[in-house]
């Protein structure tokens, strides 16, 4: 490792301008390295996986639409990517349905869905604990408190405003977090956490429901959204809160070198010249921006950040980054898979997605913990 | 009955009970038998009596309409007008009994719970108990025609279905550590979701108040299932003093407990399913609220000598917290009413925090 740093750090000397800045990218998203990587293809797999599900997510749904109906608006949009032409045989109702409702409840599931896969992920690093997760933690809920809050005291409306609510709680959420567990030295044992989370969870939810027991009309507005679900979204929200993730993802990825550093103990990473205080700072910065933009858009959503790594680190044992990415993929298919199912299962009830990943994941945790696979992850290893 | 001259009486004046009283123990003679009681738990009872009385009058007495304490005096004598004596027996009483039968059975069940596994942190909100007996209840609602919540009863079932299926998950109740809290807690998030997807079943104009009821209220309650629960709570209770009598010993180690002719696995047994039972029972009258199981004994324990295992203590502090959050709920924003439940993990969540940090410390 050190060699390879040595002659990175040489090439960065070397070159200016825009080649070096490309050269110190590489260096940073720990791409600098040559040769084959498994973990590459199986994120290319995900990547499709993804494509699909998302093709599946258009098809599918309430609304008197067929799938052919659907199937022939989809084809339309992709040859019109090509040329200019107009967009004829199809029904206005299929393309407001498809344009209106499906196409921002697509993204934002793989939206959310990356987000809260990669927070989990980055939160298990930095506790070192396997079953640290927005929504165990309470990140979430403080996340719902800012935009329920936000809305019954500033009467918020866009989805900016969500937005800012949304990532004032969350990092309200993660401070308890990180003071608590800074303020026993040690890692909290993986249940120390997990309570702490239920005391912030149970705090946020009472403020939550306080607030919307004393606004009716709010309440009729969001008892689906405070269990998390995708339905109702439209595309201004998504837009205005794809910066915001894009932002947390992007600083996640640069931060993947002392996240690995970090992962060899504390005076370790001192030692390679990483500060691990700042470093858990940002991160916990980046962890609020990620679970805070989902929870504008789709609720407290529980149990996707413990799924999506668990299920990453089966795929990808060698590289941060691409286990990072991975939580990512995973994290969006699972939830688009979900959000189908639960569309799919009560017809013509939806059955909100938060519920159905709880309804995953718990068992995921029973079986964890049953497995004894529980001990606070120690130096090196890579799980 | 004439025997006075034996050993016991004997000891008195010799060095046993001396040293007991300079340890802040009474005892209490009768004959041949005798009782030893902690001075600091009496006290402590005795208090807490107090404190629930006072709490009991004010929240007879406040509210949205306010009543005079003169007037009080009236309707305690069964006079004073026909609104106020409606407001106060119709009302404000069977709230005031709903919850104290539901803090009682709430703390009692924390404290079998916690002593049961040996950890301050099991709690039947924590371990999934609560959500399962409210399971229960919201499939009764779903099932019945006329959209009410399932009968009171249901939940005891929920509670003691939950208990077996955690018993199961965790492989054994007791000694394990960890294990079995951390298999409640994925319990209990699952049992929440199925309890979400029930109540997003629910048609709309329903949901907000099934909603509220299922944050703990102690609106609505009346005599006609009050008398009943409180009747199972006197029986559970009679029962609970008696496998406390085994249970104080638990602190020491298994093979030891064993070895003073205890069946250990009864004791337990006995113990879970009077926990669980007791638990229901308080979700059924008042709701899941959250935290008076956990934190009342911990509060309690903190007053008293550790041989003392405080269940009456913690019975009448949980009581006075449900009423004392419940009189909060309604004054603050009156006329709006929070329901008690929020109350409590709006208090119960910072409390469980603190107990978590300081835990911490005193083992280092």
């Amino acid at each position: 490792m050190s060699t390879e740093k040595v002659v990175d750090c040489s090439l960065m000397t070397q070159r200016s301008g825009f080649r070096r800045c490309f050269l110190v990218m590489k260096y940073r998203l720990g791409l600098s390295r040559q040769g084959h990587r498994a973990w590459v293809n199986r994120l290319l797999l995900v990547f499709v996986l993804n494509l699909l599900l998302a093709i599946a997510s258009m098809l599918v749904g309430a609304g008197y639409i067929s799938v052919q109906d659907s199937m022939a608006l989809l084809w339309s949009w992709v040859t019109a990517l090509g040329n200019e032409q107009s967009l004829v045989n199809v029904s206005p109702t299929v393309s407001v349905v498809m344009e209106t409702i499906r196409w921002p409840r697509t993204l934002a599931a793989m939206l959310a869905g990356g987000s809260l896969g990669l927070a989990g992920a980055l939160m298990q690093r930095i506790t070192r604990n396997p079953i640290a997760e927005p929504g165990l933690l309470g990140i979430n809920a403080g996340a719902a408190l800012g935009v329920v809050a936000a809305i019954v005291f500033f009467s918020a409306e866009a989805g900016l405003s969500y937005m800012v609510g949304a990532l004032v709680g969350a990092l309200a959420g993660n401070m308890v977090i990180v003071i608590a567990s800074h303020r026993v030295q040690t890692s909290l044992s993986p249940l120390r956490l997990v309570l702490v989370g239920i005391a912030v969870n149970a705090t946020g939810q009472g403020l939550t429901a306080m607030l919307l027991l004393t606004k009716q009309t709010v309440f009729d507005q969001f008892r689906f959204w405070i269990l998390g679900s995708l339905a109702g979204i439209d595309l201004a929200r998504v837009l205005a809160v794809l910066p915001f993730t894009v932002i947390g993802m992007t600083v996640a990825l640069l931060l993947v070198r002392p996240l690995a550093a970090l992962q060899l103990g504390d005076v370790s990473a001192m030692a390679l010249g990483h500060h691990p205080s700042r470093i858990r700072l940002g991160l916990s910065v980046v962890i609020a921006l990620l679970a805070g933009s989902a929870v504008a858009l789709t609720g407290p959503i529980a149990f996707l950040g413990l799924l999506a790594p668990f299920l990453a680190r089966l795929l990808v044992r060698e590289s941060t980054q691409g286990l990072l990415l991975m939580a990512f993929g995973l994290g969006s298919a699972l939830l688009l898979a979900m959000d189908i199912l639960g569309r799919w299962v009560m017809q013509p009830f939806e059955t909100p997605v938060g519920s159905m990943l709880v309804a995953v994941g718990a068992p995921l945790l029973i079986w964890l913990v049953r497995s004894q696979r529980l001990q606070p992850m120690g130096s090196g290893g890579g799980r | 009955m004439t025997q006075p001259d034996n050993a016991l009486t004997h000891d008195t004046s010799n060095s046993y009970y001396p040293r007991l009283k300079r340890a802040g123990y009474g005892y209490f003679q009768l004959a041949q038998w005798s009782v030893i009681f902690s001075k600091r738990a009496l006290y402590l009872y005795l208090l807490l009596w107090l404190v629930l009385l006072i709490a009991g009058v004010f929240t007879l007495t406040q509210g949205s309409v306010t009543i005079s304490f003169h007037d009080f005096w009236l309707l305690c004598q069964g006079q004073g007008q026909s609104a106020q004596q409606l407001l106060m027996w119709e009302i404000r009483w069977p709230r005031l009994l709903a919850g104290v039968v539901t803090g009682v059975a709430l703390a009692a069940a924390g404290t079998l719970l916690q002593q049961v596994t040996q950890n301050w942190l099991s709690s039947p909100e924590v371990l999934g108990v609560n959500e399962g007996a409210t399971f229960l209840l919201l499939l009764g609602l779903l099932l019945s025609p006329v959209n009410m919540l399932g009968p009171w009863w249901l939940a005891p079932l929920g509670a003691v279905l939950v208990g077996v299926i955690l018993a199961f998950l965790a492989g054994g109740i007791g000694g394990r550590g960890y294990q079995i809290l951390l298999v409640g807690v994925a319990l209990a998030y699952f049992t929440r979701a199925m309890n979400d997807l029930l109540i997003s079943r629910a048609t709309a104009q329903h949901a907000s108040a099934v909603h509220s009821w299922t944050l703990g209220n102690l609106a609505n309650s009346d005599y006609t299932e009050l008398m009943p629960a409180s009747l199972l709570l006197m029986i559970c209770l009679v029962s609970a003093i008696g496998v406390v009598w085994h249970l104080r010993l638990f602190k020491l180690m298994e093979s030891h407990v064993q070895s003073l002719g205890i069946a250990v696995r009864k004791v337990q047994f006995a113990a879970l399913a009077l926990a669980l039972v007791m638990a229901g029972l308080g979700v059924g009258i008042g709701g899941p609220i959250s935290f008076v199981a956990i934190a009342a004994p911990i509060l309690v324990a903190r007053w008293l000598p550790p041989q003392v295992l405080g269940l009456g203590n913690s019975c009448m502090l949980g009581a006075t917290l449900v009423i004392v959050a419940d009189t909060i709920g309604r004054v603050v924003l009156a006329p709006n009413e929070i329901p008690v439940g929020v109350i409590t993990s709006l208090l119960g969540g910072p409390f469980l925090l603190w107990v978590l940090l300081q835990e911490k410390e005193v083992k280092h």
